[in-house]
Parts: C-alpha cells; structure tokens; sequence
C-alpha cells in the first residue's frame, strides 16, 4: 500500500468529528488494506510502529527534527524556528515547507507504509557514535521522497505525536465494522493480545483466526477486574453460597511473564514496568517453577518497622527512574499472587478459578517476605467471612476478594464473578476536566476542580461533582503545577460540561474522592444528571485509565442503592460495616 | 595500482555522500554508481582495468562496502605506497595491502547492498564549460562565506558563481579567453543554483590543477566531471538544483 493512502486517511480523521464519521474512514482504510499489511497500517494509524505496551521511543526530539526538516526541505534551521513559533507543531511545518520545498531531486519513489513503517521502527535500533545524525538522515530521506501530507504524518509518528484523536479504544468498533464481526469477538480478542494490530490481522483472515488468538508470553493480557459488592448476603446470593475469598491488598496490579530467564511485569495499564521494580525479578524468577508460566497479583510496598503495608502512593514514588536502588532498600516490596494465567505455553484461563488455584500453588516457591500467594479461605459461613475480613484489615489490608469457584478467567472484565468487599466509605475515580482558581490563600493555585465520569453508552465524559476539599497545601501545590502544563482554554470536545471554569482539561488524570452522599442534579448544573454531595480529594489514581474511570451507571447504581439502605433496619443487616452516615 | 592517491581522494569526497556503496568490479574494470539518501546526488566512480598496474578479475563481483570504514582505512595510506586490493570470497572481506618499506593489510568486511538500477537522468544541457579546479574551490569556499547556496552561470562572456545571504553577496568571475578556463561552449546562457556543500564535498575529489568539466543548464541538475588516475578513469557527480527564492 502507498503511504500516500494512510497519510491521507489520517489527514480525514485529523479533520472528522463525530465518532462515527471517523469509524467510517478507518473502516474505509482497512477495507482498502490487504491482509498482510493490516498489522503496520493499524499500528501507523495508532501512532506507533510497535504495540501500545512496548515503552520504546524513537529517540528523536524536536531539535532532530527541524534539522531533518531542514535538510529535506532546504529551509534553514531559523526559517523553521520561526514557522514553529507560528504554527506550534512541527508536523504542520514539515508540510507546508515540502509544498515550498527549495531542493530538487534527481528522481523521487512513491513511499509505500512498508518503508515508512520498517523506517520508523528501526530508529530506536540506530544507537552508539554518531547515531543521532544517522538517525536525522534517515528521516530526511523519508521526508525528502514524501508528499506535503506524507511529510506531516511521519514528522509526527515519530515524534509519536499523531494528534488525530483516535484512542485505542475505538478500533474495535472499526475492526468490527470492516469485517462484519460482533464487536464482542473483537473486543476479547484485544483482551487476550492487547494489541489492535494483531487483531486486525487475525480478523482480516476470518472469525476462525480471530478466536484462536490466545493468550501469549510477553503480550499483557488485560487483569479480569472485581465488580463492588455492597454485603456478604450479596456475595454469597450471587455465587451459590460459596466462594473463594482472598484478602484484598491496596497496590499494584502487576501481572508477571516468565520466559525462560526473563521476567516482564505488566501493570494493568499494560505498560511494562520491569525496570521499576529491579529488586523483585530476581526472586519472582525463583519463586516460578516453571520455565514459561504468566501469573497475576498485587505488588504492595511494606514498611520495615510496622509490618504493614504502606499506602498506595509509596509505591509509586518508586516509580521515579532516579533512585530506584535507593528506594529499593527503603522501600521493600512484596509481590502477592492470585491467579494463573499460562503454564508452558498452555493457556489455563478457561479453567475454574478453584483449578487454577491449585495450579497456583503447586508452580510457586514461596519467597518468604518477597514472592507469596494471596491467603484465602473458601467458605459459605458468614462468620467466618467477616472474621476474615476482619483479619484483613488487622494486617493493614483493604478488605476482601470474593471470587466464584467454577468461573474462568475474564481478562478484562469487570464481572459479578469477582467481587470486593470493601469497609470504607465510598469512593468514586472520576476523571479531572476543569478547575477554579482559589481564593484567599489559594489565590493562583486551583482551588477546586470540576470531575466527571464517563458516560458507558456514549464514551463521554460528564461531569458529576466540584472537588475542593481534602487536599493538602503541597497537594494543591503540585496539582496546580501539574494542570498548568496541560490545560486548555476550551472543555476537551470529549467532554460535556456546563460549568464555566478558568481552566479545562483533557480527560487524562483520575481522582479517587470520597463523598457522602448522591443526589440528581438538573443537566444544566452537572452533565452527568448526577451530584455528589460532599465530595473530598483522596488521591490520584495513576494506574488508571480515563476509559477505566467510575461510570454514570455505577453512580446510578449507588444511588439506587443508597436509598435503600436509608430504608431502616435492613441497613445494618446489609453491610458489614455500618457507614455511620444519613 | 602504484597510486594509492585516486582512491584516498574519490573515496574521501564520496564518503560525505554515500554511507555504503556497491563496487562492481568486471573484466573492465571498477564501477560504482549511487545516489545520496535524500536522493539529491548521484555518483559515478568508473575506473577501467587498464589504470592498474595489475588487474585480475576472474569473474564479476559486486562488493558492498562501508565507505566511512574505506575511508579510515585509506587515510592511512601513504603517497608513496602502492595498494594491492584483494577479494577473499570464503571471508567475503576485501583486503587492502600497503606495499612502501614495509608492507601493511587491512581486511575490510564486506556488507550486503541491495544494487539498485539507478536511471541515468537525461539532460540536455545548455552550456560545458571546463575550469581549473583550484577556481571552483575558491569560488564554493567564498560562496561559504556568505551563504548556504551557490549560482553557477554560464554566458557568451564567461563562467560566474554567484552567492547571496543576509544582505551579503560574492561574485566570481572567468571572463572568456581566461588561462583558468579552457573551454567555454555556449548553446544557451545558463544558470541554475546549487547546495554549497553538496558541491564542496565533491570538490574534495578534485586535484587542484587539473580541469573540471561542468555541464550547465538553467534550473537543471549540474553534472561535474573530474579527471582520475591520469585522466584514465572518471569520477562524475550529477547534483540537483535548489529552487531560487523568490
């Protein structure tokens, strides 16, 4: 396929709007792509030569670029700062400088997406002496044989920057569409390979090959998630009277890949996050017996004099690439697993969760203080269901997990098959879409920021409430510091909103609030139809994804259910812990 | 071959260039033609079998070679050296042997190139005009000076290069008749304007007494050709034209 055609169909969904309109011209893409090329064109079109898990970068800034720009348009360096200043994105600029361009060719070849693709990926292999000028020469030739169009989309896919608006998310409508599946097949597909181009490809050669995508090591596959349970009669009526119960550890989701001796951990973001956590490979390999196995768990930090687990945040510090050895020894951490995923290459996650919890056990040493699985009893009583919740939270831990006996493993999926039972209050992750200034001593800081949660059925994002409690000084500090870099003049056109604010947002950043109460709200004052009440900061969540934030329906579902705990007696009976509100 | 001087100066103004090249060695002699990755430049390196004191060639090869590293390795030759260039196919390397008071080999692996047929562009030039080296070197070192493009422009009067950049401005003139330019034939006047540093590189071929051929046509790509080993050989350069602004 030329490149010409995905440049210009990138071009198309730069300028679309509605969803379905851009649906409609990458459907019309793929439909126009042969089955041996789906997997590059799908990657280009999501702005990356490789799958969205694999953290790598071309390695090329800005200033490489106006110099590639440069030699391949025979502008200088300053015509190109000037035209930047102007126009703000380099990708543009490389587009109007090959309309203008100064220096001819003897003889120029269409590019093809092959090139383009094999090109872009090979730049992070370009290393050592004089790399960074081989690496401008390479993209130069590509920009001198490219067409005005062609020129901006590849200064952006390597500056991996695409900037057309189409979020992941959204290929599984058009691998859908163009080769007549049920999104469903599609989507699980996604969840086992979490990556849209293999995808692709497998449904371009039929529903046949699409269902025989598996489970593969070093592809994260997407965590099977918990849905909120509101009491023990609940868990124990929606799973037959029985069920497993593990206890529930606020940290990370980390899902670990053994092949061989390398050992890739995955969060549930799917962002591979080995080189975080350096001081944990060595005894997680230990602790697998077998030679290629993926397993899943929670990595949770401990403090040293307590014995307990630290909070959430602790672990993220770490995170920081600068003094991970430090942190490493300050910070202990501790890797809980709870589930199998693939045993030499076979995948067991069709199996009952009571079978690969047996597997489980038997493939893993124990590293004691480093690498343990998850404690769980299987029990039907409710007194011992709540004596081990409460044992839970007597060793610092957040509450429990209920899962079903026969059910498989749901990558992905947020099912009634895997509940938690939490004590605390209720907590919400809504996305951040504006903020106010403050007042008084706030002045210059935002004070108070406007969040919203995203509508299922539409994949909007409506506002629900205006936070402006609960955090500290130096949270509102750095938040401040933080939203600056990224805000806009104008709401994101991913968000509907009613409120006037001095700043809006992308949605991009979740907050976990906890509030008091929900009520309906009239459309003009909150999108969402919903308000609620009292809402304080607790923290950011920044594991999670917009796309992962508290819906509409589940506010909804509070709601609904809040008002029937107000009802009297059957309050106490319900929950485990009286809330000790209304 | 007794001079290891055509080498050292083709390969150094080539390497600028060209990152890899294809030699074709044949019967004939060597040949070697490639465009510059932003396709602005091509090359022809044509040097025939009777410009060695020996030539052995018992079946066509084609050798990819690193220039950059051809370049280091020729940098150590010295003027009085002979080279000896040898093809160990088993290896699939190219050895380069220095003959003076002591005798010195390099081997040089050798790396697969795609041989691209590269169309040789047909121009119908408007102007040829052969000039002392040492002219155009001053001429591209002057126009350096001032800015980054350079105007070749032939006339019933004479060879010009002109320069412009940031309100400054150089010119050369070789009125006809001049010693410096042997050869002046006129068909159309022509002009066109160039990289400087394009033309710079190339220049670095160029033995400093000997005449360059240019053909010249307005707004065409230019074609230089440089004498080699005792005019036997040639080394030609095709370059592209910039666009004059506007």
């Amino acid at each position: 396929m030329l490149y010409r055609v995905l440049a210009e169909a990138l071009e198309k969904l730069e300028q679309a709007s509605g969803y379905l309109e851009k649906n409609a011209i990458i459907v019309d893409l793929l439909k126009r792509t042969a089955v041996e090329e789906m997997d590059r064109v799908v990657y280009l079109l999501l702005g990356r030569p490789w799958p969205t898990y694999v953290s790598k970068e071309t390695g090329v800034g800005i200033q490489q670029m106006k110099k590639a720009i440069s030699t391949a348009s025979g502008h200088s360096l300053k015509e190109i700062e000037n035209l930047m200043a102007r126009i703000g994105d380099l990708g543009e600029v490389a587009k109007l400088l090959a309309e203008r361009r100064k220096q001819v060719v003897l003889f120029s070849e269409p590019l093809t997406v092959e090139k383009v693709f094999d090109r872009v990926k090979s730049l992070p292999d370009v290393t050592g002496e004089g790399s960074v000028d081989r690496k401008i020469a390479l993209i130069s030739e590509l920009l001198t044989s490219a067409t005005p169009i062609e020129a901006k989309f590849i200064v952006r896919t390597v500056l991996g920057d695409l900037r057309i608006g189409v979020a992941e998310g959204r290929m599984r409508d058009a691998i859908a569409a163009t080769f007549n599946l049920p999104p469903e097949i599609v989507e699980h597909a996604y969840m086992l390979t979490t990556d849209y181009a293999i995808v692709a490809k497998a449904a371009a050669q039929g529903v046949g090959t699409l269902r025989k995508l598996g489970v593969t090591l070093g592809h994260p596959v997407s965590p099977m998630l918990a849905q909120r349970a509101e009491s023990v009669d609940e868990i124990l009526e929606r799973m037959g009277g029985k069920a497993a119960f593990e206890i529930k550890l606020d940290g990370i989701r980390i899902q670990t890949h053994k092949n061989e001796d390398k050992i890739t951990l995955f969060t549930r973001r799917m962002e591979d996050y080995t080189s975080m956590f350096p001081d944990l490979v060595d005894p997680i390999r230990k602790a697998l017996n077998p030679k290629r196995v993926i397993v899943d768990g929670e990595l949770v930090a401990m403090d040293k004099d307590r014995q307990k687990p630290m909070p959430f945040q602790e672990v993220l510090k770490r995170r920081r690439k600068y003094g991970i050895e430090k942190a490493a020894e300050q910070i202990p951490i501790e890797i809980y697993l709870f589930d199998v995923l693939m045993v030499e290459g076979r995948s067991v996650i069709d199996k009952p969760y009571k079978e690969r919890r047996e597997i489980l056990e038997q493939i893993v040493t124990s590293v004691p203080g480093k690498v343990m699985i998850v404690e769980k009893i299987v029990t039907g009583k409710k007194e011992d269901i709540l004596k081990f919740l409460k044992h839970s939270l007597s060793l610092g831990h957040e509450g429990l997990v209920a899962k079903d006996l026969e059910s498989p493993y749901r990558a992905g999926r947020r099912e009634f098959l895997w509940l938690k039972l939490k004590p605390e209050v209720d907590t919400v992750d809504l996305v951040v879409v504006g903020a106010h200034y403050g007042k008084g001593k706030r002045a210059g800081t935002f004070g108070s920021y406007v969040l919203a949660a995203r509508d299922e059925k539409t994949g909007r994002y409506k506002t629900v409430t205006r936070c402006g409690s609960g955090y500290t000084d130096k949270d509102l500090k750095e938040l401040t510091e933080f939203f600056n870099r990224i805000k806009l003049e104008k709401p994101s056109d991913e968000v509907d909103i009613e409120i006037e604010c001095d700043a809006y947002f992308k949605p991009e950043v979740i907050f976990e609030v906890a509030f008091e109460e929900i009520q309906l709200s009239p459309p003009e004052k909150h999108t969402g139809g919903v308000g609620l009440r009292f809402p304080r900061f607790i923290r950011i969540r920044e594991d999670r994804r917009p796309e992962e934030a508290t819906t509409i329906e589940e506010i909804m579902q509070m709601y609904r259910t809040q008002h029937g705990r107000k009802g009297g007696e059957l309050n106490a009976e319900r929950s485990p812990f009286p809330k000790g509100r209304g | 071959m007794s001079d290891t001087r055509v080498w050292k100066t083709c390969v150094g103004a080539i390497v600028n260039l060209i990152e890899e090249a294809a030699f074709k060695f044949t019967g004939e002699g060597v040949r070697m033609r490639a465009m510059d990755p932003s396709h602005v430049a091509l090359v022809d390196f044509d040097l025939p079998a009777k410009a060695f004191d020996e030539y052995e060639v018992s079946k066509p090869v084609v050798l990819g070679i690193v220039l950059v590293e051809l370049n280091k390795i020729m940098s150590r030759a010295k003027s009085e050296d002979s080279l000896i260039l040898e093809f160990e196919e088993e290896k699939n390397r190219l050895s380069l042997v220095f003959k003076g008071r002591s005798s010195r080999r390099f081997n040089l692996p050798l790396v697969d190139i795609k041989e691209s047929e590269l169309p040789e562009p047909k121009l119908q030039f408007g102007a040829t005009v052969r000039v002392l080296g040492e002219i155009i070197q001053d001429g591209l070192r002057d126009a350096e000076v001032v800015g980054d493009t350079v105007r070749f422009e032939a006339n019933e009067s004479g060879f010009f290069m002109y320069s412009e950049g940031d309100g400054r401005s150089v010119e050369l003139k070789l009125e006809k008749g001049s010693e410096a330019l042997a050869k002046l034939e006129v068909r159309q006047p022509s002009r066109a304007m160039f990289n400087v540093k394009y033309l710079s590189d190339m220049l670095k071929a160029a033995d400093m007494k000997d005449f360059i051929t240019i053909n010249l046509g307005t707004d065409l790509p230019i074609k230089l050709d440089f004498p080699i080993a005792g005019g036997e050989g040639r080394l030609s350069f095709i370059l592209a034209p910039r666009i004059e602004s506007e």
